[in-house]
């Protein structure tokens, strides 16, 4: 092992550098922006929003109130009554298909727009 | 000649085996991200013993750890193997055909870019099917660049340890 790198090698994580740089902004350009969140708590829709409409909403959860706020077509769970606080660390998201959750007050933020099957990006 | 080829066999496999429990232990962001460490014994039975000799090992590391780590035919388990020996089959026929044309570390990238892809069209297939997934592959493929590179280095500092011990 004198030469850790070969030619080949170099050409071969370029290439790999490409298209995983690529696969980003593929991904990027087609799965577009969300235009509509629904909040679901306990598996019913409780609230409809939208992403271009800024706002603050309060969600009532299973444990506590659900601070949501929306603003500048992205939205983010800004407070909530849950010892984790998973939800407010996910911070703002704007994808369609892309969803917050707060497991202990059941409650679900989808963001819905241009993907077709928003669902299951994340379990 | 034939009992030294089983030892070196039965050592990678161990060490492989205990990479793949130790990785299990590392928190990752999300639990499917590995840097893939127990490949490098795999890595290192290709370039110190060939193919037959590496799906042995990649068999042996995937099945035992599995059983320690208690997910032995779970869909960790299902994805792990199909990845494991397809990403190992690409291995062993790449440097079979191209020699030395790619270093440890190429071989390596190589094995971790099959494992990944092979990973998702089998969650695509068997799991979620639902293109959404694909939101996932940017972060699979850098972490799987990443992977490649400390997997080859590793097996690299590997073969080069196993080779001077020989000496000796």
């Amino acid at each position: 092992m004198k030469k850790p790198f070969t030619a080949a090698d170099l050409i071969l994580l370029g290439v790999l550098v490409t298209l995983a740089l690529s696969s980003y902004f593929a991904l990027d350009s087609i799965s577009g922006d969300g235009d509509v969140v629904i909040v679901e708590v306990q598996d019913r829709v409780v609230q409809k929003l939208k992403l271009n409409e800024p706002g603050d909403f309060a969600i009532q959860g299973i444990e506590g109130q659900v601070h949501l706020k929306v603003d500048n077509g992205r939205v983010a769970i800004v407070e909530a009554d849950c010892p984790n606080r998973i939800c407010v660390r996910t911070g703002w998201r704007f994808r369609s298909g892309e969803v917050i959750v707060c497991v202990p007050n059941k409650t679900i933020v989808r963001i819905l727009g241009a993907l077709k099957n928003p669902e299951a990006v994340t379990g | 000649m034939q009992a030294g080829r089983l030892t070196t066999i039965a050592l990678l496999a161990a060490v492989g085996t205990a990479l793949f429990v130790a990785e299990s232990y590392v928190p990752m962001p999300m639990p499917f991200l590995k840097i893939g460490l127990a490949n490098a014994s795999s890595v290192v039975a290709l370039l110190l013993l060939g193919p037959s000799a590496m799906m042995t090992v990649t068999g042996i590391r995937i099945v035992a750890g599995s059983i320690l780590v208690g997910s032995l035919f779970g869909p960790g388990f299902i994805l792990s193997c199909s990845a494991g020996l397809v990403s190992a089959l690409v291995m062993s026929a790449v440097k079979k055909l191209t020699g030395n044309l790619f270093s440890v570390i190429g071989i390596s990238l190589i094995g971790s870019f099959v494992h990944v892809i092979t990973q998702i069209l089998v969650v695509f297939l068997l799991y979620v099917k639902s293109p959404s997934i694909l939101y996932l592959l940017p972060l699979l493929f850098f972490t799987a660049i990443a992977g490649g590179l400390v997997v080859g280095w590793v097996a690299g500092r590997m073969v080069g340890l196993m080779n001077t011990l020989r000496l000796h």
